[in-house]
C-alpha cells in the first residue's frame, strides 16, 4: 500500500472522529484537501521540488493520530527550559500537536492576540475564514495537503494595526509522545498594516519514539508591517520534520526569516515568499548543521509581483558524517516587478569524506530592469587554514571546531536580538563539540 | 636548541632540500639567503611540520626532543613559531577567539590553567602595543581586510602573546614599506632574549640593519653553500649570489 493510500484510508475511517474534535474551518478545508490529493498524490523522488528528500519513504512507518487531542497536563513550564537568558518572551507551548499554553492577555501589548485556532474560531471567526489554508493552498503541494486534511488545531497571531510586540513571543513545538506519533501543526500569522514582532519558533522532540511533524505556517504582513520569524529545528535521529511557509507581503512590509538547523532525523522545509506590494522585502537567513544520517532539504522560493521590491537569500550548512544537505533557491521575478533587486548565496561546507551537499540556485526573470545575482559553493576545510590554526599551537579538533563555527558565522550574526544570537552561538558550538548545553541540564528535551 | 642533520625534504614528489645541516644556540639569530626556490621556504615549513612537506632523510632535534616525530601542535606547544610569508586569512574566526584558544592550548601542554577573561585581554593590550596594532583589529576575523603590512605586524603580535623560544620568520620583510619594516623588526628586537634564537629568511639589507645577526648562510640547490657573519650578508646584497656560487661549484 502506498504511503497516501494509507493516510487517505486513516482520513476515511477516523473522518467523524477528526471533525467532532477540531474547529469547522479546518474542517471546511478538508475534502479540498482529500480532493487535491487523489488526483496529483504526495511528492516523490521524481517530484523537481523533492528530488533529495523520500518523502514516500520517511512517510512509510505507521504513526498514530492523536484524534482525540489528549494531553499529558503537564506544566510545560516546569518541565522544559526553553528559555533565553537575558531575553524576556511570552511563551507558548504546543505539546505534540496540541496547543497546551498561550501567553496570558497581561504579557501582550493591546490589540495582540495569541490563542489556539479553536479559540479563534469564536473570537476571529471572519478573520480564520478570510486566511485559513489560502496562501498555503495556491500552489498544490502534497504535504501540505496532507497537514490540511489531517489538522485539528493549531495558532493563531494576530497582531492588529500599529501595535508593536515588545518581548518575542516564543513557540515551543514539543514532540513528547510515548509511541510513534504523527503531528499536524499549523500556524496563522496576521499583521495588519505597521505592526511589528518577533517569533521564535522552535521544534523539540523528547525521547526515542519515531515522531513525524507536518507543518503548515501562513503568514500575512500588511503594509508596512515587519516580522522576524527565528525558527530553530533541535530535534533527534528518529524524526522527520516537514515544514512548510507561506508569507504573503503587501507593500513595505519586511519579512526576516532566520532558519537554524542543529540536528535534525530528516528535515524538508519550504519557503514561499510572495512580495506582492511595492517596496516589500524579504531576507531568508538559514544556518544548518548535520552528522551521521541526517538529511536537511531547503526548498525556498520567493516569488516578485511587484516593483521595486527586495529579496536576500544566505543559506549555509556544515555537513558531516554521511549527511545530506540539499539546497534549492529560486527567486521568480514575474514580469512588471520593475526595479527588483535579489541577492542569493548558499555555501556548503563538507567536512567528512562521505557528506553530500546537493546546491541548486535558481532565477527565472521576466521583466528586463532589474538587478539579480546568485551564487553556490560546495567545499570542504582550508586545509592551510587549518595548518596555520595548528601551527598556532590550537589542536586539530579545536582547529575543526572554530573553522566550522566560522563558516555559519555570517548567518548568526544577523540574528538581530543580542541575547538570541549569543544563546543560538554558543548552541552552535556545543553542537560541533558534540556537547549538551550547561543550560539544559535537568531537562530531558533534545536529548540525543 | 636546534640541530638539523643530513636533512632531505621532498614537496609534491620533488626534492628540494638535498642534505642541510645546520645548528643554532640559544639567544643566537640565523639569516638565511638564497635565490628563489633554493629551498628557505621549504626548510621553514619542514621545522613546523606542515603535512604536505615529507622528509625523506636526516634529523632534527629541538632542545634534545626529536623534532619530526612530533605534531605541528606539540612543535608549537614546545616553542617554535613560524612568521607566515602569507599568512593566512581565516573569516569568522576573530582575533580574540584565534589567541584565547592557541594560548590556552600552549598553557594547557605546560599543565597551567586558561587565563581569566580580565587577564587574558590585558596580555592581548601589552602586545599590541609592541606592534601598534589598533583594538579593533581583534574583533575581526584572523587577518580578514588586513593590509599586507598589517598581516605582517600581526605575525609579531601573535608572537609576542606566545612567547616561543624559536622563531622563524619567512620573508617577514616582503611587501612591507620601509615604516612597517621598521615597526616589524623593531618589535621583533624586543621579544629577544638571551634564550631565545630566530632563523631569518630575508633578502634585504635593511633587515640585517635592524637584526645584526650573528650568522649568516647562504642556501642553495638544497644545501647550504656557504656561511659566514653579517658581512657576508652585506656582501650579497652589493654582489648577487652568482660569486658564491661559481665558489661552490669550483
Amino acid at each position: 500500500m502506498s504511503s497516501l493510500t494509507q493516510y487517505l484510508q486513516l482520513y476515511e475511517q477516523n473522518q467523524q472522529m477528526l471533525c467532532s474534535h477540531a474547529p469547522n474551518v479546518l474542517n471546511e478545508a478538508r475534502e479540498g484537501a482529500c480532493k487535491a490529493l487523489r488526483a496529483h498524490g504526495l511528492p516523490t523522488l521524481k517530484t523537481e521540488e523533492y528530488r533529495y528528500f523520500d518523502v514516500q519513504k520517511y512517510l512509510s512507518a505507521d504513526y498514530g493520530l492523536n484524534l482525540g487531542r489528549i494531553v499529558s497536563g503537564k506544566d510545560p513550564q516546569k518541565q522544559y527550559r526553553c528559555g533565553v537568558s537575558g531575553l524576556r518572551s511570552a511563551l507558548c507551548y504546543v505539546e505534540n500537536d496540541v496547543p497546551v499554553m498561550c501567553p496570558k492577555s497581561d504579557e501582550l501589548p493591546h490589540g495582540a492576540h495569541v490563542m489556539s485556532l479553536w479559540q479563534a474560531e469564536e473570537q476571529y471567526p471572519s478573520l480564520l475564514c478570510q486566511y485559513y489554508n489560502v496562501v498555503a493552498a495556491q500552489k498544490y503541494d502534497g504535504l501540505a495537503a496532507l497537514n490540511t486534511l489531517l489538522a485539528q488545531d493549531g495558532l493563531l497571531v494576530y497582531i492588529e494595526k500599529g501595535v508593536v510586540l515588545e518581548n518575542p513571543l516564543q513557540i515551543m513545538n514539543i514532540a513528547s509522545a510515548r509511541a510513534n506519533l504523527m503531528m499536524n501543526r499549523r500556524l496563522l500569522v496576521v499583521m495588519e498594516k505597521d505592526a511589528r514582532a518577533d517569533i521564535m519558533l522552535c521544534d523539540h522532540a523528547e525521547g526515542t519514539q519515531q515522531h513525524l511533524s507536518t507543518q503548515v505556517s501562513e503568514i500575512y504582513l500588511g503594509e508596512g508591517a515587519r516580522l522576524n520569524l527565528y525558527s530553530i529545528e533541535e530535534n533527534n535521529a528518529q524524526n522527520t520534520r516537514i515544514h512548510k511557509l507561506s508569507v504573503k507581503q503587501e507593500a513595505r512590509s519586511v519579512f526576516v526569516q532566520t532558519d537554524i538547523t542543529l540536528s535534525a532525523g530528516r528535515s524538508r522545509q519550504t519557503s514561499e515568499v510572495t512580495l506582492c506590494g511595492e517596496h516589500a522585502s524579504a531576507v531568508l537567513n538559514g544556518a544548518t548543521v548535520t552528522s551521521d544520517n541526517q538529511v536537511v532539504d531547503n526548498y525556498i522560493l520567493v516569488s516578485h509581483d511587484a516593483c521595486h521590491c527586495q529579496s536576500q537569500m544566505l543559506y549555509k550548512s556544515v555537513l558531516d558524517g554521511q549527511s545530506i544537505g540539499a539546497f534549492a533557491g529560486k527567486v521568480l521575478v514575474n514580469a512588471g516587478a520593475q526595479k527588483t533587486v535579489s541577492e542569493q548565496t548558499n555555501a556548503n561546507l563538507c567536512v567528512s569524506s562521505e557528506a553530500h551537499a546537493y546546491s541548486q540556485p535558481m532565477l527565472e526573470i521576466y521583466a528586463d530592469d532589474v538587478k539579480c545575482n546568485h551564487g553556490s559553493t560546495i567545499g570542504k576545510l582550508d586545509e592551510m587554514a587549518l595548518f596555520y590554526m595548528k601551527q598556532r599551537g590550537i589542536e586539530e579538533a579545536e582547529a575543526r571546531l572554530l573553522l566550522q563555527h566560522a563558516f555559519v558565522n555570517d548567518v548568526l550574526q544577523r540574528i538581530e536580538i543580542e541575547p538570541l544570537r549569543q544563546r543560538i552561538s554558543h548552541m552552535v558550538e556545543q553542537r560541533f563539540r558534540g556537547q549538551k548545553d550547561e543550560v539544559c541540564k535537568g531537562c530531558n528535551l533534545c536529548q540525543k | 636548541m636546534l640541530e638539523i642533520k643530513n636533512l632531505h625534504a621532498r614537496v609534491e614528489g620533488k626534492e628540494i632540500l638535498k642534505g642541510l645541516n645546520l645548528t643554532i644556540r640559544d639567544g643566537e639569530v640565523h639569516v638565511l639567503m638564497g635565490p628563489n626556490g633554493s629551498g628557505k621556504s621549504t626548510l621553514s615549513h619542514v621545522l613546523v611540520g606542515n603535512p604536505k612537506y615529507e622528509v625523506t632523510e636526516g634529523s632534527i632535534v629541538f632542545n634534545g626532543k626529536n623534532l619530526l616525530s612530533l605534531s605541528a601542535e606539540d612543535r608549537s606547544h614546545e616553542g617554535i613559531f613560524m612568521s607566515f610569508q602569507a599568512p593566512i586569512e581565516i573569516p569568522g574566526v576573530s582575533m580574540t577567539n584565534f589567541m584565547r584558544a592557541a594560548l590556552n592550548a600552549k598553557r594547557k601542554y605546560e599543565g597551567k590553567e586558561p587565563l581569566s577573561p580580565s587577564e587574558f585581554l590585558k596580555l592581548l593590550r601589552e602586545k599590541r602595543q609592541i606592534v601598534g596594532l589598533d583594538a579593533h583589529f581583534m574583533s575581526r576575523g584572523v587577518n580578514e581586510g588586513f593590509s599586507g603590512g598589517e598581516r605582517k605586524r600581526n605575525e609579531i603580535f601573535q608572537m609576542a602573546v606566545l612567547e616561543p623560544t624559536f622563531s622563524i620568520l619567512d620573508e617577514t620583510d616582503s611587501g612591507l614599506d620601509v615604516d612597517a619594516l621598521r615597526i616589524v623588526a623593531e618589535g621583533f628586537n624586543r621579544l629577544r632574549t638571551p634564550q631565545t634564537s630566530a632563523l631569518v629568511i630575508t633578502h634585504y639589507q635593511r633587515m640585517l640593519d635592524y637584526l645584526q645577526p650573528g650568522f649568516v648562510h647562504v642556501l642553495m640547490d638544497g644545501r647550504i653553500v656557504k656561511d659566514g657573519d653579517l658581512a657576508l650578508g652585506y656582501a650579497i646584497e652589493e654582489k648577487g649570489f652568482d660569486w658564491i656560487k661559481e665558489q661552490s661549484e669550483a
